[in-house]
Order: C-alpha cells, then structure tokens, then sequence
C-alpha cells in the first residue's frame, strides 16, 4: 500500500489546522479573561467602610441599597503597581461624576493601615471598602488588581475593566448609564 | 477569620454548629458587623446534601479545591497555590461544601463568577469533548493499526529459513549489524 | 562599541549559514565530494561566529556596558558575577543568542565527530543545521535583535534579571540543559532529514541519527528533572510540575524523542519502520520549536513565559515552513525507505516495541492537546478555558502505568517467536510485581493507580535486573549500548514510582507557629525559635528559624525564607526541605514577623527517589554513549545468547 500520499494530504491537513489555530492565538491576550458577570445582576455585599465619615457614617455600605444610580467598583490593593498608575484618573472621574453615580474602592488582602497611608499619599474622592476575606473579590469573579466594574441603576453588571482604566473609556460609559430610566 | 464569623451567622438554625471554633474570629475583625456571606441558592439552587463535617468536610474541600484554577498564578489549582486569592477561595470552598452543596454545585458557583476558565478539568461536553475524546480515539486507532500490523505481517512475511539454533545468536548479530532483519 | 562588534559577528554567522545550507544542499543532491568539503567548513565558520557572538556579550555583561540595551535590561551592579553571566538567558533576546551558541556547540562537535566526512547525506545534515541557524540568526539581525545599543542617555545601573531567576542556584543549570536538549534535537533533525532526502537509511546512519538523539534526550531529562526541582525548592507550594504549558513544552519533545529511540530499535534488528523512526525525529524537532515558541510568542498562559514579544509571527512562520517542509518529505520518500521486513509474532519483543510506541505517541497527543485546546476553544467559543492537573492526571496516569508495565513486558518478550522457555522467563517478574504490590499495601496503599504503578514498576524492576545482569556477565565494552538502557529503565522506574507515591500521599496542614511555640506534624514537632534578616547584594532575606524534633530529639533546623528584591513586589519564597529516603519534610513561609510565622507544612514521601532517578537517567545515558568495541571475528560463544536479543 503507498503510505505518500496519505501522509501528504493527512499532513497538509493537520499543519493547516495547528497553524490557523497558534495563529488564532495572537489576536488574544491570555491574560484577559471575559466576565461571565456582564449583563448578569451584581452579586449583594455588605462591607465596611474604612472611613465612615465619607460614607454619611454609615459603618456599613449595602450594594444593594445603591440602585438608581450607577455604580463603579474598584477593586484595588496597595501593593499594585498599575492601580497606582490609574488611581489619578478615578479621581478624576470620581470629581467629574461624582453627584450622579457613586464610587468605591475595594480594598482586598490588604492591612487598614498601609491602606490609610496610601490614600493619603494619593489622594481620595470616594469611600473605601475593606473587602475582609475576599468575599466581594470572589462573588465579582475577580482575577487580580485593578480591576473595575460598572453597574447601571437596575443592579446589573454593565462592564468590566481589566487593568487601568481610562478617563474616556469611564466617561462615555458613565454618561450612557446615568441617561438610561431607572 | 470575618469568614468563619458569617459563616456561623448563615448557617441554617438546625445546622451543628461549625467545627472550627468561631471565637477567634471576634479578635481580628475590625468591628462586629455582621455581613452577611453571599448566598449560592439562587444560582445554583438548594444544597443537594446534607451538611459535611469533620474529615468528611475536609475531604470534600480539597477535591473541590484542587478542581479550581487560582486566579491571579495560572497554572496551580486552588488547593495547591499558597497566594492569599486562592487561600480565600479555598475558605469559600469550605464554607459551601459545610453547607452540604455537592462538588458540581460549588464548581458551578464559581464558574457563574469566574468563567469556565476557573475550571482546572474542562466540562465533557461541545467541543471540550475532543480535550477527552482525542487521546482516546487515537489509542484506539492505534491499537487497530498495531493489530493489523502484527497479524497482516504475519500473514505476508516470507517463511523464515530454519536456523539452527546454536547458530541463532550469531545469525541475529549478522543482522544487527547489517541494520536489518532477514527479509 | 561591543554592540557593533557583536551584531557583527551575528550577521556573518547569518551569512555562513545561508551560504552553507544552499552549498550543502547542492552538495548533497550531486554527491560533490568538494562541496561536501565546503560545507564542513562553512558549518565551523557559522559555529565560530555564533560562538564570537555569544562571548561579545557575555563581555558586555560582565562589564556592565550599558550602552547595550540587553545588558540595561538584565545586568545589574549589584548582582553576583555568576548570575551577571548566567543573565545571557534571563530574557527573551539573550536566550536566543544562547540558543545560536549551543547550536554552534552542537553543530561543530558533530561535524568533528562524523566518520564519514565525505559523505553527501553528511552536506544534507550540515545544510539542514545550518538553515536552522539562519533563521535564529535572522531573528537576531531583527524582531529579538540582543545588540541593539541604547541611543538615549546610557544608564548607570540597571534592574537585574528577574528575581526568580536570582532565587535559585538550579536555575543556573537548569536553563543550559534545557537548551542543550532543546537545541540538540536539531542534529538528528538533520541526519533525519537527509536519510529522507536521499531515501535511504543504513545502520551506520542509524547509529548516528540515534546517538545524536541520545545526546540530547540524556539534556532534556536532566533538564526536565532539574526544572522539576527547581519549582519543587522554590515555588513553595510543595509540587514539582504543575502541568503548566512551558514545563509541557518541555516534555512534548521528550515523549516523542523517546518513542524515537525505541523506534530506532526496530530497523535496527528488523529493518522495518525506517520511515516511522525518520518522522519521530522530525516530530521532535518541530515539538521544541513549538515549546520555543510557547515560552516566547506571548499567545499562552504561563508562569514561565518571557513577556509579550515581537517575534511571534516570524516564529510562527518558521513552524509553518519546516511543518510543511517534513510532511512533503516524508509523503514523498516514505514508500522509498520502509523495508520489507518480518514483523515477527503477535507476542514479541516488535509488538512491544510497537505499542511503546503507540503509547508514547498517545502521551505526546494527550499533553499536545491539553496545551493548545485552551486556544482552540478561544477561537471557536470565543471562551477561556482551562486544561489543567485534574485533566492530565486523569489522562496521563493509566498511559504512564501502561509504560511502567511495558518496560518490563517488552525486554522479557523475545524477537521473532516467543518460546515456551522465554515464556517460563515472566514468572519471576510476575513474583516482583505482586511482592511490590504487597509491600505497598502493607505500607497503606489502598488507591487504585498508586498500587497498580507499584505492581507495575515491580514487575518492571525485576526484568530490568535480570536483564541488567546478563547484559553485565557480557561485559561494559560489548554491550554498552544495552547496559546503559537497562540503567536508564531502572532510573525511569525509581523515578515514576516517587511521581504516583509523592502525588498520592502527601500530606500538607498550614499553621501559625508562635515564637517559642511548638506544633506537632505528621510526627514530628516544629519550634519557631526565632527571626533573622541577611541583606545581600541584590536582595534582603527575611529567615525563620526552625527547630524540628521527632521524638524529643533534635533532627535539624530547617530555616524557611521570604525574599525581598527591590522594586519586585510580592517578596519570593525560599521552603526549607529536610530529605529523608522515605520522606521529605517540607516547610514554606507564608507570612513572617517578629513574633508569628504563617508556614505551610508539607510531607511528601519518596520524593528524593524522583532527584535520584533523575541522576541514574544521567549515568545510564552517558553508558549508552561509550562506543562499542567491535573485534572483528570474534568467536560466538554459546554464553551471550542474551546479548543477542538486546
């Protein structure tokens, strides 16, 4: 039995597959990975607040008694280089927005203190949540810091940032959402 | 150690209370508010058992643990990376399977969050199917070929000329040196 | 300057080559004795420069030039002078100059070492080689260009390499022997080749195509291991190999250049399955160039990866040329190269050959498949997935048992047709494995596979002594080639039963010890007697102190770290082992004060069996290597009836 000819037009079939997909490979980033949260409900919290003044005193902040505005999740620690780079432009965001969506930072596997420290080093326009045990970071799915989620006024999960965000990007977003009904 | 405390709070009252003493818990957390921990029913229903305790829990924790991808170091599952992520998804993992909710459940649960991407075994079903398939089919095939190798050859090769056995070991040596066998 | 002088010698490497594939490719199709000639030497002056290449900027990173934007990137004052040197792979376009080094090495001990000089399938291998070098070389010339000097304000210190790298001495050996096996696989790519190009495969050739396979084989499982014990001293987290795609890229060519030699065996004694043994060979030269790209096109997911780079496309290029380069080779000289040769009967050493092959060949599958379905799934699905431990495990567990077993069915099964006496000859491997599998439920082995590999690798090391024995009452000198597969056998088993034991039976609890505290573990007591800090050059160590006792008395003082590097985030862990031949006591620090440690206790039986396996491959490589000593004429004594069916 002649084996050439199957091994050439087997071969050729296989090489064209593996290349098409490697290749396919390059228009991914393998570290982005989708949410499976967008359009879906944003799970409830209960968190504490590290400074209840900003938060109108209140010791503990309720997502869900946040509707009718939208929301902006941060999700953030001290030790991370990039949110550094973006907290700027959250708190430029933050002072442009701030009447008509609310803000938080949440700070997870991390110590109050240095988080004090770092706010006050950079600056602070919105009320920090401590997110004890990660809780907040698992029911958003988060895989690391930063991270930025956007809720519109019915509680759904409307976007997901990965990674720094920009004034633009959060501002169309911001000025859509707070257009829609509630 | 928030974890432990809430846990306790959610527990349903006819639930043993948690094996792990919850008293500690009250010396870290910064006040006592008691939050309450998310509630996995309505994604992914009612726990389909009864509560698990002890080495039962323990068991049932790691297997579930080591099903889970940690999310921020990639290649290690939940129940062998030491990051504080995984840590906290491993206390989560405790905390559903107490409840008595079964491991497809829990998987379940963090997927809806996670993405399938959580998942360290990919689901048998769609195109995950060839990830399981694959390699099976091709042992399959394979033994076929070897079959069909080893019995067809059997069949066509030219009758060996008889030897005499004193003489086979030089006989095979002739041929290992030449790079082939009698043909 | 130096970054002139070696973009110099990278560009005149790149000409060698290109002149020598052409000359040697011609060379071979016309069986041109001169051109052969040429092509030698073009193959050592492409060496030379590569090798002038390599120590322009080993130069350059010794003395801090930091006008070469490599040595900015990696180089450091504050590093030690070995990590300085070892820097050269530390990133993406050093390691491809190191990979054009090793090549050199490579390619001129082969043409030193060839008997055959004039031959024109040795232009066919040089040209081959050499083609190969261009293309890292063109790679140098542009995308990963490791000379660019650095146009703005020269820096006058720089960051150092990754702090990973600095963490460990083993990843000062470990990188070089990946290379050496990684990069190796081109010399029997080459030989493959040119059998194919000119249809025929004699055993000379043969001989050649598998000693220059097993020379890197012997690399790539030192690697391997080596890697292994690399995550397992650093990573912390208790496990060696987690599955990830680099270490599969690793393993990849490992598979298939195993199946390879086991392959060669067949038309060695048989003469048949050439074409078979040919495309093993291509087959693993494509799969390192597949782990190369892996490692640096940035297209998946790993720990290992260097960062996001260029080169991709152009590498991707290069797979696609060679991919289609060998299945049009083989497709068109496969029918020209099988032989018509016995098959032997159903129940012999071919069969087991065979299915070794089938079984080696379902592994490469299985890992080949659960590292690239995660982008295949992205393409289709448009979703992320995960093809991780619970999956391989589940896979590769039943085929490793099956390799365990067949190591020690294929020796005991003879050429050709069985006999009732050759038969006879499995009753005591079949006593070994039950006595093993006894053994191992005496000891609590109670889970399927586990005890299954025990039986198995019983059985196994049984034949493999027998074997062992008779190949040795021979004699090193005429049966080296043997003696030296036994002992790399006997290291793969040793190795293979720490892996089912070491991943079925560890035992692992995470604790806060309080200074001055003692906690009890898995028999032993663990004291925190204390903090200290070191600062070195390039980084502060944060050290507990350890004290571990097992009845009363002291046995050691394990001394886990955490390590601080400047400006590197998260600091980098340091466990502490404490070997023992039945198990390893394992202590990695999680959190670090004056007064409390967070540790994470591990204990892992068998697991210096697997370094140790690891060392008996070594040896038993380097065995196979010694030449036989072939004495025309000498007599055949009725005594090595067992040398004839090694």
């Amino acid at each position: 039995m002649k084996r050439g000819p199957v091994v050439l037009f087997g071969g050729l079939v296989s090489v064209a597959v593996l290349v098409a997909v490697l290749a396919s490979g390059f228009q991914h980033d393998p570290h982005e990975i989708a949410s499976p949260m967008i359009g879906k409900a944003a799970p409830d919290f209960s968190l504490v607040a590290l400074e209840p003044s900003a938060t109108g005193g209140e010791q503990v902040v309720h997502l869900a008694a946040q509707r009718s505005t939208p929301v902006v999740l941060n999700f953030w620690a001290t030790w991370c280089i990039p949110c550094q780079q973006e907290h700027g432009t959250l708190l430029a965001v933050a002072r442009e927005f701030g009447d008509k969506a609310r803000f938080y930072g949440l700070v997870y596997q991390d110590k109050p203190e240095a988080i004090d420290a770092w706010l006050k080093a950079r600056g602070r326009a919105y009320p920090t949540l401590i997110d004890t045990g990660s809780q907040a970071a698992i029911a958003f799915g988060v895989y690391g810091v930063p991270e930025t989620f956007v809720i519109d006024k019915k509680g759904v999960i409307r976007e997901k940032f990965t990674g720094g965000v920009t004034f633009q990007g959060m501002a169309s977003l911001l000025n859509a959402l707070i257009a829609e009904p509630s | 150690m928030m974890l432990l405390l809430s846990f306790a709070l959610a527990q349903p009252p006819e639930d043993p209370p948690a094996a792990e003493p919850a008293a500690p818990a009250s010396e870290d957390a910064p006040a006592l508010v008691p939050t309450v921990a998310p509630d996995p029913t309505p994604i992914v229903g009612p726990p389909a058992g009864p509560p698990r305790t002890g080495a039962e829990l323990d068991a049932a924790t790691r297997q579930i643990a080591s099903q889970l991808r940690c999310p921020v170091c990639q290649g290690l599952s939940v129940a062998d990376s030491p990051s504080e992520s995984a840590v906290a998804i491993k206390k989560e993992v405790e905390r559903l399977a107490s409840l008595g909710y079964s491991e497809e459940q829990c998987l379940f649960y963090f997927e809806a969050s996670y993405g399938e991407f959580i998942r360290l075994e990919p689901k048998a079903e769609g195109l995950n199917l060839l990830v399981w398939g694959g390699p099976a089919a091709l042992v399959l095939v394979g033994l076929g070929i070897v079959g069909w190798m080893r019995l067809g050859g059997r069949k066509t090769a030219p009758a060996r000329a008889a030897v005499d056995p004193a003489l086979a070991p030089y006989v095979e040596q002739v041929y290992a040196a030449v790079g082939r066998g009698p043909s | 300057m130096l970054a002139y002088a070696g973009m110099g010698f990278v560009l005149l490497a790149l000409v060698f080559g290109v002149v020598g594939a052409i000359v040697g490719f011609s060379a071979g199709r016309r069986d041109n004795p001169d051109g052969v000639k040429m092509t030698r030497w073009l193959g050592l002056a492409f060496s030379a420069s590569m090798m002038l290449a390599t120590v322009t900027m080993e130069v350059a990173l010794l003395e801090h030039d930091f006008s070469v934007r490599y040595v900015a990137q990696v180089g450091s004052l504050s590093t030690p002078t070995y990590i300085t040197i070892v820097s050269l792979w530390s990133s993406l376009e050093g390691s491809i100059l190191f990979w054009g080094f090793v090549l050199a090495v490579y390619i001129s001990a082969s043409i030193a070492l060839t008997h055959d000089r004039a031959s024109p399938a040795l232009a066919d291998a040089i040209a081959t080689w050499l083609a190969v070098g261009a293309f890292f070389c063109f790679l140098m010339a542009g995308p990963a260009n490791p000379f660019l000097p650095l146009s703005s304000p020269v820096p006058t210190d720089g960051p150092g390499p990754n702090p990973l790298l600095q963490n460990h001495i083993l990843m000062v050996v470990h990188p070089p022997m990946l290379y050496l096996g990684y990069v190796g696989m081109t010399i029997p790519f080459g030989f493959a080749v040119a059998a194919l190009l000119r249809g025929s495969l004699g055993a000379a050739q043969l001989k050649e195509l598998r000693n220059a396979l097993m020379v890197p084989w012997g690399f790539l499982s030192i690697g391997i291991t080596l890697g292994a014990w690399w995550a397992y001293e650093v990573l912390g987290w208790g496990g060696y190999w987690a599955w990830d795609p680099v270490e599969n890229a690793s393993l990849l060519p490992w598979l298939t250049a195993t199946a390879a030699l086991h392959a060669a065996m067949l038309p060695a004694r048989r003469g048949t399955m050439k074409g078979w043994t040919t495309t093993l060979v291509l087959v693993t030269f494509l799969l390192t160039l597949l782990g190369t790209f892996m490692t640096r096109s940035g297209v998946f997911n790993s720990v290992h990866s260097f960062s996001q780079s260029d080169i991709g496309p152009t590498f991707l290029g290069f797979i696609a040329i060679v991919l289609v380069f060998s299945v049009v080779l083989v497709g068109s000289r496969i029918d020209r190269l099988e032989g018509e040769g016995e098959g032997g009967a159903l129940v012999s050493r071919e069969s087991a050959f065979l299915l070794n092959n089938l079984l080696f060949v379902a592994l490469t599958f299985t890992v080949f498949v659960g590292t690239t379905y995660p982008l295949l799934a992205e393409a289709i699905r448009g979703v992320k997935v995960s093809v991780g431990e619970p999956y391989y495990n589940q896979m590769a567990v039943p085929m490793g048992v099956a390799v365990l077993f067949l190591m020690g069915v294929g020796p005991a099964l003879p050429w050709g047709q069985p006999t009732a006496e050759r038969m006879r000859a499995l009753i005591p491997p079949v006593i070994g494995g039950l006595v093993a599998g006894g053994a191992g439920v005496a000891m609590g082995v109670r889970t399927t596979w586990p005890l299954l590999a025990l039986v198995a690798a019983g059985f196994a090391s049984t034949v493999t002594l027998v074997e062992l024995g008779t190949a040795l009452r021979v004699g090193l000198a005429r049966q080296s080639r043997r003696i030296g597969g036994y002992v790399v056998h006997a290291g793969i088993i040793v190795m293979l039963v720490s892996v089912a034991m070491s991943s079925a039976y560890r035992l692992d609890e995470e604790m806060h010890i309080a200074k001055g505290e003692t906690v009890s573990f898995q028999g032993y007591t663990l004291t925190f007697t204390g903090k200290h800090t070191e600062a070195e050059s390039n980084r502060t160590r944060q050290i507990a102190s350890v004290d571990v006792r097992q009845g009363g008395a002291l046995i050691t003082t394990l001394l886990p770290a955490l390590n601080i590097y400047p400006g590197m985030g998260a600091p980098i862990g340091t466990p502490a082992v404490y070997p023992t031949a039945k198990h390893d006591l394992y202590l990695s620090l999680m959190s670090i004060d004056e007064d409390t440690i967070g540790v994470h206790a591990f204990q892992t039986p068998l697991m210096i069996w697997l370094w140790l396996g690891g060392g008996v491959v070594a040896v038993g490589t380097l065995i196979s290597l010694v030449p036989v000593r072939v004495t025309a004429g000498a007599p055949v004594v009725a005594a090595p009836v067992g040398a004839a069916k090694a």
